[in-house]
């Protein structure tokens, strides 16, 4: 009886599969696609005592050098999304190219369970910061195959660098 | 209670001298028990009927609230041979003989009194003392769960306490499954306690079984004793054992990394 029930045990862990990260999903709204020229996230950890830190990453350039990601001095991540990768790969929800949304799949092997860090992030456009947002993340890292939205609205007086005209 | 018979060719003054000739003999010696000679007719016509069979001569003298009987039986062969005495006592309930039957001849013509004396004299012990206890057989038998029968009534299975049975043979039948069955014969005396040890050997014939009736037939396999059951729980089994092994491999090897970007974790 014993090893009858060892088998569907060894069933499962036969099906066990590597961790799938979750899902950040950068949602600009009064944006054009073709007006972002770059996108700068923040992730600042939870304050404690004391401060933590990210640590460094082993790779700094990943999706053929799309996303780069980086620690600066205080200790926060630093995600900076091209402009050519966010523009292949967003994806518009409004009319024409309007507010598109990119999808980063993210993972990390933190395995303790802390509280949610902020979010913090810029668009630039045309030269100068079109758009913004911030967020405070509900844990981190978050669920494994969870999906959060992460929202950076047209700052007030950048629309026309927003959503400028033309091709 | 003393019970005086005779047949047809022995005259009845000479059964009645008889009767009263040991009711005589054996009331001094019965320390202030009364000593009943048993008269009527239609009584001594049922124990009559009795004949040998034991307990219906235990169940008229329990009947007759006596605790023994002397039973005379007088016969005669021919209408001037001699008469043959035979003395029996006997115990209530179980009508279980207490001695082997006395018999001695007599002379019609002589005091029965007189020759009846050597033998009540020997008899008189016996017949005041306390009716011995039933005769025990205790059965046991080196399988658990054994059928025991007594005599073909079914007693019950091993382990057994001691059964009370009546004096006199027995015939002991003792079946076990997977076993050979077994029968044996005792003969048991009043108050005698016998212990039959039996060691049932295992038989190379499992699929027979001793019916309730005592007969013996074929009977249907357990489902653990057909080879389907096992052919299953191989396979499951064998399918598990891979499952483990390709499991333990995989389990060997480093995780793939999960598709996305890492991120460095938080110190």
């Amino acid at each position: 009886m014993r090893a009858l029930v060892l088998v569907p045990v060894l069933l499962l862990a036969g099906c066990a599969s590597a961790p799938a990260g979750f899902s950040l999903d950068v949602q600009l709204t009064g944006v054009r696609l073709s007006a972002v020229e770059s996108v700068r996230l923040v992730i600042t950890p939870a304050v404690a005592d004391p401060m933590p830190r990210f640590s460094a990453p082993d790779l700094g350039s990943y999706e053929d050098g799309g996303v780069l990601i980086s620690v600066d001095d205080d200790g926060q991540l630093v995600l900076l999304v091209t402009g050519e990768y966010f523009r292949e790969n967003a994806v518009p929800t409004g009319e024409g190219d309007l507010d598109p949304r990119l999808s980063l799949e993210l993972w990390s092997d933190d395995t303790v369970r802390r509280a949610g860090p902020t979010i913090r992030g810029a668009v630039v456009g045309g030269g100068f910061e079109v758009a913004s947002g911030s967020a405070f993340l509900p844990e981190w890292p978050l669920p494994l195959g969870d999906r959060f939205t992460f929202t950076m609205p047209c700052t007030a007086g950048r629309e026309s660098m927003c959503r400028p005209s033309g091709p | 209670m003393v019970v005086a018979l005779g047949s047809g060719r022995v005259p009845p003054e000479l059964v009645e001298a008889v009767r009263s000739a040991l009711v005589a003999q054996l009331d001094p010696l019965a320390g202030g028990r009364p000593v009943l000679p048993l008269a009527l007719e239609s009584l001594a016509a049922s124990f009559a009927a009795c004949g040998a069979d034991a307990a219906c001569l235990g169940g008229q003298i329990a009947g007759a609230g006596a605790i023994g009987a002397a039973i005379a039986s007088l016969s005669r062969r021919g209408a001037r041979g001699p008469v043959t005495l035979s003395l029996d006592l006997r115990d209530p309930v179980s009508g279980a003989p207490r001695l082997p039957t006395q018999t001695l001849s007599l002379d019609p013509a002589a005091d029965p009194a007189t020759a009846l004396a050597p033998l009540v004299a020997a008899l008189a012990p016996v017949f005041f003392s306390p009716p011995p206890p039933p005769p025990e057989l205790l059965v046991t038998v080196n399988v658990d769960g054994a059928e025991v029968r007594i005599d073909d009534a079914l007693v019950g299975r091993t382990p057994l306490a001691a059964q009370r049975l009546t004096p006199g043979p027995h015939v002991v039948m003792i079946t076990a499954l997977g076993h050979s069955g077994t029968r044996r014969e005792v003969s048991l005396d009043p108050g005698e306690r016998e212990r039959l040890d039996v060691t049932l050997a295992p038989s190379a014939v499992m699929d027979e079984v001793i019916a309730a009736d005592g007969t013996a037939g074929p009977r249907e396999p357990e489902w653990y004793e057909q080879w389907w059951p096992w052919a299953i729980v191989g396979g499951v089994v064998a399918v598990g054992v891979g499952v483990g092994i390709g499991a333990g491999v995989a389990a060997s090897e480093p995780p793939p990394l999960p598709m996305g970007i890492p991120l460095p974790p938080i110190r």
